[in-house]
């Protein structure tokens, strides 16, 4: 019983250890560990394979099996001492000696196992099986071979001394299966046959590789060895299954044997195996068992990789804030993958660099702020692929390029610096649009195909939704800056509206002073000159009793008249000026006939231009000219035209005459007057402007108000017309004006509120 | 008292002002006098027969439009019409004046006796 559980052992150890070796030298044909490590592999497969066969004899005699056997010992030996010598790191050491020491002996007795009987005198068959008779060299093998092992693990030992961190762990278990293996084997091979004369066990040393295949196994599951755990995990998944599939064989082939009486042979074990590695791959159910069992005692968690990608997408889906779908990426992973650390970093746009939005884990005692420099993103724009940590040095052996080489290099060393053992990059149209960082599995995993499988498929969902999010935060961000810069112009305006409001408060109450200044003031000047001139006027009328005038008293008291009238109309011409100052001036206009206000006029005025001898001429249109216009303004505007031109002129006549025009009315008011110099024209309708030096030579008139023309220019504009002058210096001017004949369609000849009857007095409705 | 004559009030501060009116209206009138807006209505109160009353707008202790609301809300008084006499132009002082039922409104410096007597004859009779 005890040769076929030796039996399987053995074949599960070499099975196991040619997998562990083709994947490791799959991982990476070019690297020394591996290529060494694969050679060390594939010796122990032979090697366990030939000392099965010398028990268990096929094709050759049992004798040559054992010699083959020796052969591949030395081999053994030597891949071994390398393998100490080259992992984890290979150093520069030469280590001439121990391999003078290891390769001379190796060629004498590779000599004498093939050649002489020195080393395997005779095999013999007993009844437990075959048995090798030692030959007088054994020992000094076994001497030699004890001295090798003892210092390839005496290498291991040391690197495990030096070392830190995740490699401290790895070799401690590498260390120590290559410690059972050597011990077992030196046990076995050496001690038993030499010591005890006991040679019957040397055929299962080979089983003993199981702990060096199970530590390295473990090592890598659980301490990423090597960078092939994932990978790895495939195989032990294959084993197992294998294995279930082999003990199924075997158990149905003893109830064949039990039922048919018929006895097993040993080599019933191999096939039985073989038979399993076939079917376990064509089962794939099982290795879905296989891989459930693996999943959850080797990497001690289990998760639903498609719950996941779900409820990321229905997040995704769901949000568009930058802040909160880089929280949803880090709670999600750190929670179902249970990991130590995890950081988000998002694109951004206006800055332009890489911004952790969020992070677990990750603190500033490791740097991780360095993420923002271009070390991994600048790699990763090129290379949009999930890196992990194990594999960046593969990367590096693979990189043609010098450049990319040391780019690797570099990430390599920074992801360690930052604690960071797998980054996936989110990618968008070829941009760069974030990274998710990760530190470790809290049991100490290592992350497994279907991981980043998972991971794939979340950068591939996150990619539209950091680019729409990172568009959203740059709108929101322009809107949030627009929208302050327009609450800060508004308290400005604000402000400043307060201000112009308070300012044109303060105008108005300043305007009003001002009007009602001037509304008092004329009042107050008009109460005693309007008594006097009442006065005055009865005398001058006899409204007196008893009251009797000389020619000379009536002229005096004549003038004393004329001159308050004129001070009334000064004050009535600077309350006037006022109000076309502050554009106040009140036009009330009516539909009138044009023609019918000249002639009341010219009524009004032909006595002041008898007295001079002056003809006062109207050449009158035939037709009858109606104007929307405030007649008692226009009767203010022709009293002004007409006595001026009656004051400046001695002799000859005053002429007014119309032309109608397409949409207006010109009447002008032609004289033989003195005329105006050319110079002054320009001034002629400028405020409390006078020609002096004709006003002062002439002597005998009394001065006006300098307004008259400046008031009737205001009105006629007002109005919507234009006054202009034409005059030849010395003989005569012509004043003219426009007035639009167009008359509005609601316009009534009768406004029915304000009216005036005659100057000075005003009544409302009808006249 | 002639009982053909109409009755007129004249409310007006100035002592010269008033008693200029006041002659040229007594050759045909009944005429009386107040001195100021508080005086002329109480004189408008006890008598309540006046035919017009002639008012002054710029006055101490009752302005003249002050009157012509008070008066305006007194039922009994209300409809006794009004001739304003001022020399206040302002367009605003003559639409409030107008609205509170003012028959004419006369400029003291723009108009000479003659004018003011046949205003005062058309507001008697219309």
């Amino acid at each position: 019983m005890i040769n076929i559980l030796l039996g399987t052992t053995t074949w599960i150890s070499i099975l196991g250890s040619l997998l562990l070796g083709l994947t490791i030298y799959n991982r990476n044909r070019k690297n020394k560990v591996n290529i060494v490590f694969t050679l060390l592999s594939l010796v122990v497969v032979f090697w366990g394979a030939t000392l099965f066969f010398f028990q268990y004899p096929i094709l050759f005699p049992s004798i040559i099996w054992l010699k083959t056997c020796y052969f591949l010992v030395l081999f053994l030996i030597g891949f071994l001492l390398l393998f100490s010598l080259v992992f984890p790191k290979e150093t520069d050491k030469k280590h001439l000696f121990l391999k003078i020491f290891f390769l001379i002996p190796a060629f004498i007795f590779a000599y004498t196992i093939i050649f002489t009987n020195l080393f395997v005198a005779d095999v013999v068959s007993e009844t437990w099986g075959y048995k090798q008779i030692l030959g007088s060299a054994y020992p000094i093998f076994g001497i030699w071979a004890s001295i090798i092992t003892g210092m390839a693990v005496f290498n291991l030992w040391k690197s495990y001394r030096d070392s830190k961190g995740i490699e401290k762990v790895q070799l401690k278990y590498i260390s120590l299966g290559m410690f059972l293996f050597c011990s077992i084997c030196l046990m076995l091979d050496v001690v038993f046959p030499v010591l005890l004369k006991n040679s019957k066990y040397i055929w299962a040393s080979p089983a003993a590789t199981i702990f060096l295949v199970g530590s390295m196994a473990y090592s890598i599951v659980k301490h990423r060895l090597m960078d092939i755990r994932i990978a790895f995990q495939g195989i032990i998944v294959f084993i197992i299954t294998s294995l279930l599939a082999g003990v199924t064989i075997y158990i149905v082939t003893v109830i064949y044997w039990l039922i048919a009486g018929t006895p097993l042979k040993p080599g019933i074990f191999p096939i039985a195996i073989v038979v399993g590695f076939i079917l376990s791959a064509l089962f794939k159910k099982i290795t879905h068992f296989a891989e459930y069992m693996v999943s959850k005692y080797f990497s001690g968690s289990i998760y639903d990789c498609q719950q996941i990608i779900k409820e990321l997408n229905r997040e995704f889906s769901s949000t568009i804030d930058l802040e909160k779908l880089a929280g949803v990426i880090v709670e999600t992973l750190s929670i179902t993958l249970k990991l130590n650390r995890v950081a988000v970093l998002i694109w951004n746009p206006v800055e332009d660099r890489y911004q952790i939005k969020k992070t677990i884990g990750f603190n500033e005692k490791n740097g991780i702020s360095t993420v923002h420099h271009e070390f991994l993103t600048s790699y990763l724009e090129h290379h949009p692929q999930i890196i992990i940590l194990e594999e960046v040095l593969h990367l590096v052996d693979e990189a043609k390029e010098g450049e990319e080489k040391k780019a690797l290099r570099e990430i390599h060393e920074r992801m360690q610096h930052i604690q960071a053992s797998l980054i996936i990059p989110v990618v968008n149209i070829g941009k760069l649009m974030g990274l998710v960082i990760l530190g470790d599995k809290k049991s100490g995993d290592p992350y497994t195909v279907q991981d980043v499988n998972m991971f794939n498929a979340i950068a591939n969902q996150a990619s539209i939704s950091f680019e729409n999010a990172i568009l959203y935060d740059q709108l929101s961000q322009i809107n949030q800056n627009l929208l302050k810069r327009v609450d800060e112009k508004t308290m400005e305006l604000q402000i400043k509206n307060k201000d112009l409001k308070q300012a044109n408060e303060q105008l108005k109450q300043l305007d009003k002073m001002k009007d009602q200044l001037v509304a008092v003031t004329s009042h107050e000047l008009k109460t005693p000159l309007s008594n006097a001139q009442n006065y005055l006027w009865m005398v001058l009328n006899k409204r007196l009793p008893g009251t009797s005038l000389d020619g000379k008293d009536k002229l005096r008291l004549e003038r004393s008249l004329d001159n308050l009238q004129r001070l009334v109309k000064l004050i009535d011409d600077i309350l006037n000026v006022s109000k076309i100052e502050g554009e106040k001036l009140d036009i009330i206009p009516e539909v009138i006939d044009f023609q019918k206000i000249i002639e009341e006029t010219i009524f009004e005025m032909k006595i002041k231009a008898e007295e001079k001898g002056l003809k006062l001429v109207f050449e009158k249109l035939s037709k009858s000219i109606k104007l929307y216009a405030d007649p008692l303004r226009l009767k203010e505007i022709l009293v002004n035209l007409l006595s001026n031109a009656i004051k400046y002129t001695d002799k000859g006549s005053v002429k007014i005459f119309l032309k109608l025009e397409d949409k207006e009315i010109i009447l002008s008011v032609e004289d033989t007057g003195r005329g105006i110099a050319e110079e002054n024209l320009k001034n002629l309708f400028r405020k409390f402007y006078r020609e002096d030096t004709a006003l002062t030579a002439s002597g005998s008139e009394t001065g006006g108000t300098g307004l008259g023309l400046y008031i009737t220019k205001s009105i006629i504009e007002k109005m919507g017309g234009k006054i202009w002058v034409k005059s030849v210096h010395g003989k005569g001017s012509t004043f003219s004006f426009s007035l639009p004949t167009i008359i509005p369609k609601k316009a009534s000849s009768k406004t029915g509120i304000l009216q005036r009857t005659a100057k000075g007095v005003y009544h409302i409705g009808e006249v | 008292m002639d009982g053909n004559k109409k009755r007129i009030l004249l409310i007006e501060d100035n002592k010269d002002a008033r008693e200029l009116y006041e002659e040229l209206l007594l050759k045909d009138y009944d005429v009386e006098t107040a001195n100021d807006g508080e005086d002329g209505l109480g004189k408008i109160r006890a008598s309540n027969n006046y035919d017009l009353l002639i008012l002054d707008i710029m006055m101490p202790k009752l302005d003249g439009v002050s009157l012509l609301r008070i008066k305006n809300k007194d039922s009994q008084i209300a409809k006794i019409p009004v001739v304003v006499l001022s020399n206040l132009g302002q367009e605003e002082v003559l639409k409030t004046c107008f609205n509170q039922g003012v028959k004419y409104y006369i400029l003291k410096a723009e108009t000479n006796p003659d004018q003011f007597l046949s205003v005062i004859k058309q507001a008697l009779a219309g």
